[in-house]
């Protein structure tokens, strides 16, 4: 019984919180691709704020559809450290 | 107040889309008290609502712009298909003659 | 895979919606009423029922507030004009221990009396956004993470609705309890489908930059350097400069500011670091005839009146996120659309709270008296019908509290919104007790009082509804009289309604038993 809630909560915790993190890595590898292919900075966050809560949602909804959660928690790690690496790689903007 | 009557014939020009719609409908049909549509009729029926409804967004756009223009036809849509339903649900009778209108043959020879 | 597809999204669904539909209840209604914000403002401030002026008064009339602005070191000083629906200016300076606003007679220029309130543009408004809780801004995270799930609730709303097409009008007000809220729900919800969702996601991306810092800091330094760019605001930073600095006149500035956009008055002026030798004037464009937010700002130097910058026209990307922001903020002057906000927000609140009753009727037989239940029924009651009821607390508690009044420390605007809390947590104290008659008793109760603040309004001010309908500029205060005893009569005809089908189903049970009716 018990081992089914904390099924559960690691669903919730990985949908809301690692899709977060997901999402968030992906905005960051994003916006700065898009200001580095000439966007100018304003417009490149901009559109990435936009894009991402479509982003955050479809990773949300994807974990809770998702029969294994390994899969999802995978891609999650994979991204966040994508993001992570790619952030002390290329350091905060200026 | 011109503002008002505009937004009015809108919301009227969207209500008979919607009612057109629901009355194609077997459920809302019985609920009127008419027969259920023949397929050919009820896709011809649809198609007319549909190009209401749109001609009422190209209508909003010209006469309000852009982005009011929009915003007023989205609220109305919701708005008056939610009054179709509401009508529908307490007082279907008062769409009946609608409903019986939509039966009408279209070539009154073949009546006789 | 369908089947389990549809049934994972399906408790996704019901359990969002238990845990989380409390908050969205609080955010769709204090954001339904925030759409007549100005209106109930002043509702609940009559000093600033005046009569709009004809002519604007020269900002120089304002240079006394600057000054007093200036004395107090405060970062800012601004001044709003009066729009189509506020006569009044506001003043309004900061400094880091407070901030003080003031309400200005468009007329002769004088202040008028301190209201002691907060009114909707600093209480209903920002509960909206942030719940009212500062701290850490925990408040706009929770309602920030409340948008998603309500996203997430209206897409898979959609996807366990089976017969989504089939049952778009339908609606059976007849059928039984359950049959009838199931119905309610899927029409407010597939209706205003639209609504929902872009109103949500428009909401997020509104307070996007706060919700997802690292992407706008992988290419600022900080968030705030985005905020400025992205709004024509980066003559604001600067260094806070030496003190003892005069301030030129605002309305030569205010006059050239008017020939660069063409005659057009602006909505808001304000004055960064008053009185320092960095000091910026800056004026603001309203945007009453658009739906695209105009923060369009013309900046000049404090002290020498010489033009700094004015924002750069919008890129195709700004625009489009301006459209957005601009349909959720509604700062534009459209009535009709106004009123059709209105409505759809109430419809928004309707989706909730049947979405939370139809899980209580559903589960009534089984459950009824475990403890989950009548917790969630609890909350369900006191964030539905109990904060509808500390609205109306908090209105009730504006008229009746003398100017001036103070209470254990807390001052008059304090008093409201602690009276505001106070009823909330009665009701859902209530919920808890007696569940049986929660929601007959509650919805008596905002029938109750409602009427009491449209009694208040006219005893404490002498606007009554008769009177407000035939004075133009009150026509805002006749509204809000008017709602509320619209609203009144709805309860007051639910809370009959159901008491006549509680007393039926005492029948059906006591006739069912074989005992005496």
């Amino acid at each position: 019984m018990s081992s089914s809630w904390l099924k559960v909560v690691a669903r919730i915790l990985l949908a809301v919180g690692g899709g977060y993190f997901a999402s968030s890595a992906v905005m960051e590898i994003f916006c700065f691709l898009l200001v580095a292919l000439g966007m100018s900075r304003s417009d490149a966050v901009t559109l990435g704020i936009m894009l991402v809560f479509v982003l955050y949602l479809c990773l949300l909804l994807w974990v809770f559809a998702e029969t294994a959660l390994w899969r999802s928690a995978a891609m999650f790690l994979l991204l966040i450290v994508c993001g992570y690496g790619f952030s002390s790689f290329v350091g905060h903007g200026s | 107040m011109v503002d008002c009557l505009f937004s009015f014939g809108l919301g009227l020009m969207l209500f008979v889309g919607f009612a057109l719609l629901a009355l194609t409908q077997f459920v809302h049909r019985r609920a009127t008290g008419t027969a259920e549509l023949p397929p050919r009729r009820a896709t011809q029926v649809r198609l007319v609502a549909i190009l209401l409804l749109v001609l009422a967004l190209v209508i909003a756009v010209q006469n309000e712009g852009g982005g009011f223009g929009f915003l007023l036809w989205a609220s109305l849509m919701s708005l008056t298909a939610c009054g179709v339903a509401l009508i529908l649900g307490y007082r279907p009778y008062l769409l009946a003659p609608v409903a019986r209108t939509l039966e009408k043959d279209l070539n009154r020879q073949t009546r006789l | 895979m369908k089947q389990d597809f549809r049934r994972s999204m399906g408790w996704l669904h019901t359990w969002a919606g238990v845990v989380l539909g409390s908050i969205l209840f609080a955010i769709f209604w204090m954001g339904t009423l925030s759409v007549f914000d100005c209106e109930i403002d002043l509702w609940m401030k009559p000093a600033t029922r005046v009569a709009p002026a004809h002519t604007l008064l020269p900002l120089e009339r304002f240079r006394s507030s600057l000054d007093e602005a200036i004395a107090a070191k405060a970062s800012f000083w601004n001044v709003t004009f009066p729009s189509d629906r506020d006569a009044v200016f506001h003043t309004r300076y900061g400094t880091r221990k407070k901030m003080i606003s003031r309400d200005i007679d468009p007329v002769t220029g004088r202040m008028l009396p301190d209201s002691g309130t907060l009114g909707a543009t600093e209480f209903i408004f920002p509960f909206h956004y942030t719940l009212n809780i500062e701290l850490m801004s925990l408040g706009e995270w929770i309602v920030g993470l409340a948008s998603m799930a309500m996203l997430a609730l209206c897409i898979t709303g959609v996807i366990i609705h089976r017969k989504i097409f089939v049952d778009f009008f339908t609606f059976r007000p007849h059928a039984n309890p359950r049959r009838m809220l199931l119905d309610l729900h899927n029409i407010s919800g597939v209706l205003g489908l639209p609504f929902h969702i872009i109103l949500t996601f428009s909401g997020l991306v509104i307070l996007g930059a706060t919700y997802f810092p690292a992407g706008v800091n992988a290419v600022y330094p900080n968030t705030r350097a985005y905020f400025f760019e992205s709004n024509g605001l980066s003559f604001l930073s600067v260094k806070h400069g030496k003190p003892g600095a005069p301030v030129v006149s605002l309305d030569e500035a205010a006059m050239r500011a008017r020939s660069l956009w063409g005659g057009d008055d602006p909505h808001l002026v304000l004055v960064a670091n008053p009185g320092m030798t960095t000091s910026r004037i800056a004026f603001f464009r309203g945007s009453e005839r658009q739906v695209v937010v105009d923060r369009d700002v013309i900046a000049f130097d404090g002290s020498t009146g010489q033009l700094i910058s004015r924002a750069s026209r919008l890129t195709p990307i700004m625009r489009a996120q301006r459209f957005l922001s601009g349909l959720h903020l509604i700062e534009f002057r459209q009535w009709v659309l106004r009123w059709l906000y209105f409505l759809l927000g109430l419809g928004s609140c309707v989706l909730i709270a049947t979405g939370f009753l139809f899980w209580l009727e559903s589960r009534r037989k089984r459950q009824g008296t475990q403890i989950g239940f009548r917790l969630v029924e609890g909350i369900a009651a006191g964030s539905i019908t109990g904060i509808i009821l500390a609205t109306l607390a908090f209105f009730i508690a504006n008229r009746l509290l003398p100017a001036g009044a103070r209470f254990c420390g807390l001052e008059r605007a304090s008093l409201e919104v602690s009276a505001f809390y106070l009823v909330w947590l009665a009701a859902c104290v209530h919920g808890w007790l007696r569940p049986r008659q929660v929601w007959i008793v509650q919805c008596a109760a905002i029938g109750l009082l409602a009427s009491v603040a449209v009694v208040l309004n006219w005893i404490t001010t002498g606007d009554h509804p008769l009177r407000t309908f035939f004075v133009r500029y009150l026509w805002p205060v006749g509204g809000m009289d008017a709602l509320l005893l619209t609203g009144a009569a709805l309860s007051f005809l639910a809370a009959l309604y159901l008491s006549r089908r509680a007393g039926h189903r005492e029948v059906a049970i006591r006739s069912a038993r074989g005992e005496a009716i």
